[in-house]
């Protein structure tokens, strides 16, 4: 069995032909094309790019099909497809050092105590949704990511540290800070002071 | 009052893509499925690693070159193979098809005991072949001669248990089975005794298994009661089929080896005609003398019909001239025979010459021959141990009387007087 294909992602066809197959492909576009477009607009706030991202997101999951694997759940297969196309996208503009980002990051006892104390929403409980959409474009990436993950694409910690392949303690720091600076940019869009 | 989180999803979802941008999408993936088309093979299954040589077939043969490709290959396994294994010798790879496969279904064929007794005489005769095959090569080794060995002793073995299968319905026949299967095992034995000296120590055992095989046959011959008539009627057809034999190799074979094998038939001929006069009480050696006739007559037949026993042993190595006192002193008085009707030929062409000197030359001559061929018969009456002589006598007496023949037809045709002159001198000499 091929080491890139999970097993559980594999159920035994045996009457899939090839129109079959086609048609659940292109349902698969369907249903997911604008949540792709929408993940990917978010993170390269670049809406040309991000739709040509989406038809390489299904171009490279036909050529998965092609090459005589199935499909069966299209939705978080979509999801690493896209994620992983977004990264080659980060490096090609050269925008950050991921590595140098996550070293930065570091993991410490504060950053735990950030995640207590009252609950993030609290904290943008005031806020103007619509201000807050325009704005989760300008973050820095990697808070861009969590938080369009979190909720834009709906997302739970623990789904977006299995799709990042991080921790789940990282990811809930990554969202807590980026609402921070989410909150300071909308404040100063505003003109509103800090709390 | 909404959370933050419906909210910003409201506003987000908001986000997406036109409807002339998602048609175009659609449109540009629909491009792509069309120029880069499924192939012709069933999905990836769990239960059908592609890693699977058995996947690999079937993803290979599923497209039509695929089929054809399969059917040639298909093709050349039940036909090119099994004729190609024909020529496999020992430590081949295909001498496993010849001996495991073809063998086995031309076994299939031999429906009787008798039939089955001979195809494995057969095989035993090509172990014996491919033995000497390797040893010419200089490949016939200790170990490979004792493989061989036992697959003779397996042959042999089989052998054996078919006439034993014969024996319980009909002893006769189990007696000419055995005396075949004997008479093959000496013609194989001394085919094998041929091989080069260097072999000599690979080919032991498989000459030891031959010999073990053949002292049983000849235990089992010896314990068998048979009927004489049935027994003789077997050996008569066997002689005439050999003489059948004769007729067909005449065209390739050399006039010497035809004179031998001639003399030998009618030397075995005379046998049957002396044992069929033999008194019914004693049968045991009319029965022993009608078994070394049988074996005789196959051995022959198996010289004549096999080439490469023709060209490795020499016919009396095979089925040496044993002739007896009686049977030389029968050959002297056919030869006696002979030269009497040379003699009543001579008489009747002078008997039409006119000529009466041409007649004065001849008849005393004529005359003299004649007594000297009753000498000889009086001779061999009077002496008959003294057979050297004998064949010696006849056989001068046959040269003088072909030379007088010849001398008379010079005559007869107007040659010189004096040429003929010696012929008769030595004629009149011999009185």
């Amino acid at each position: 069995m091929p080491r890139n294909v999970k097993k559980d992602s594999l159920k035994p066809v045996s009457t899939v032909n090839k129109n079959n197959v086609e048609k659940e492909f292109l349902h698969a576009f369907n249903t997911y094309s604008d949540a792709l477009f929408r993940h990917a607009y978010y993170r390269l706030s670049d809406r040309e790019r991000a739709i040509e991202i989406v038809h390489d997101t299904y171009a490279k999951a036909w050529g998965y099909i092609r090459s005589g694997h199935n499909i069966d759940l299209f939705k978080p297969f979509l999801y690493k497809v896209i994620n992983n196309l977004i990264i080659d996208e980060y490096r090609r503009r050269k925008e950050f050092s991921l590595d140098a980002i996550l070293a930065e990051e570091g993991m410490d006892e504060g950053l735990f105590a950030e995640l207590h104390g009252g609950g993030i929403e609290e904290v943008m409980f005031s806020f103007d949704a619509k201000v807050a959409a325009q704005e989760i474009k300008n973050l820095p990436v990697q808070y861009r990511d969590v938080i369009t993950l979190r909720y834009i694409d709906g997302l739970g910690p623990k789904e977006i540290s299995e799709f990042l392949e991080e921790t789940e303690n990282v990811v809930s720091v990554r969202i807590h800070r980026g609402l921070k600076i989410l909150r300071k940019q909308i404040e100063k869009k505003e003109g509103k002071s800090g709390i | 009052m909404k959370s933050f989180e419906q909210e910003l999803k409201k506003y987000t979802d908001r986000v997406c893509l036109t409807r002339l941008e998602k048609e175009s999408l659609r449109e540009s993936i629909k491009s792509y499925i069309e120029y880069h088309p499924l192939p012709n093979r069933p999905q990836y299954t769990d239960r059908i690693p592609i890693s699977t040589p058995y996947r690999r077939i079937f993803v290979a043969t599923s497209s039509i070159y695929g089929r054809v490709i399969a059917g040639v290959f298909g093709l050349f396994l039940i036909t090119g193979l099994p004729v190609m294994a024909e020529q496999a010798l020992p430590g081949d790879v295909l001498y496993i098809v010849k001996t495991r496969i073809n063998e086995n279904i031309g076994a299939q064929f031999a429906n009787s005991p008798y039939e089955k007794v001979n195809y494995e005489t057969k095989l035993i005769e090509r172990r014996i072949s491919e033995a000497k095959l390797l040893a010419r090569e200089g490949k016939l080794t200790t170990e490979m001669g004792e493989q061989i060995a036992q697959t003779v002793k397996t042959h042999a073995d089989a052998a054996q248990m078919g006439i034993s299968q014969i024996r319980s319905t009909n002893e006769t026949d189990a007696i000419v089975a055995g005396i075949a299967f004997d008479s093959a095992l000496e013609v194989q034995s001394a085919v094998l005794d041929t091989t080069e000296e260097n072999a000599t120590a690979s080919t032991a055992s498989i000459l030891s298994v031959m010999n073990t095989a053949r002292e049983a046959g000849s235990t089992l011959r010896s314990s068998t009661t048979v009927s004489l008539p049935n027994l003789l009627a077997k050996v008569e057809n066997e002689t005439a089929y050999a003489y059948k034999l004769l007729d067909t190799i005449k065209s390739n074979t050399t006039d010497e080896d035809v004179r031998a094998i001639d003399k030998r038939l009618s030397i075995i001929s005379r046998k049957i005609d002396t044992i069929s006069k033999l008194d019914s009480d004693e049968p045991e050696i009319a029965k022993k003398q009608l078994i070394s006739a049988l074996s005789l007559t196959q051995k022959l037949s198996t010289f004549m019909s096999d080439i490469d026993v023709r060209s490795s042993i020499p016919l009396n190595n095979l089925v040496p001239e044993e002739v007896s006192s009686d049977d030389r002193r029968l050959v002297a008085v056919e030869e006696l025979d002979t030269i009497s009707e040379i003699l009543t030929t001579i008489t009747e062409k002078t008997q039409g010459i006119t000529d009466s000197e041409t007649r004065q030359e001849i008849i005393p001559r004529l005359k003299s021959a004649g007594e000297s061929v009753k000498a000889v018969r009086t001779f061999i009456e009077t002496k008959p141990e003294e057979l050297e002589e004998i064949e010696k006598l006849v056989t001068h007496t046959h040269t003088v009387v072909n030379e007088f023949e010849t001398f008379v037809d010079d005559l007869i045709a107007g040659k010189s007087k004096s040429d003929a002159t010696s012929t008769t001198e030595t004629i009149m000499g011999n009185q």
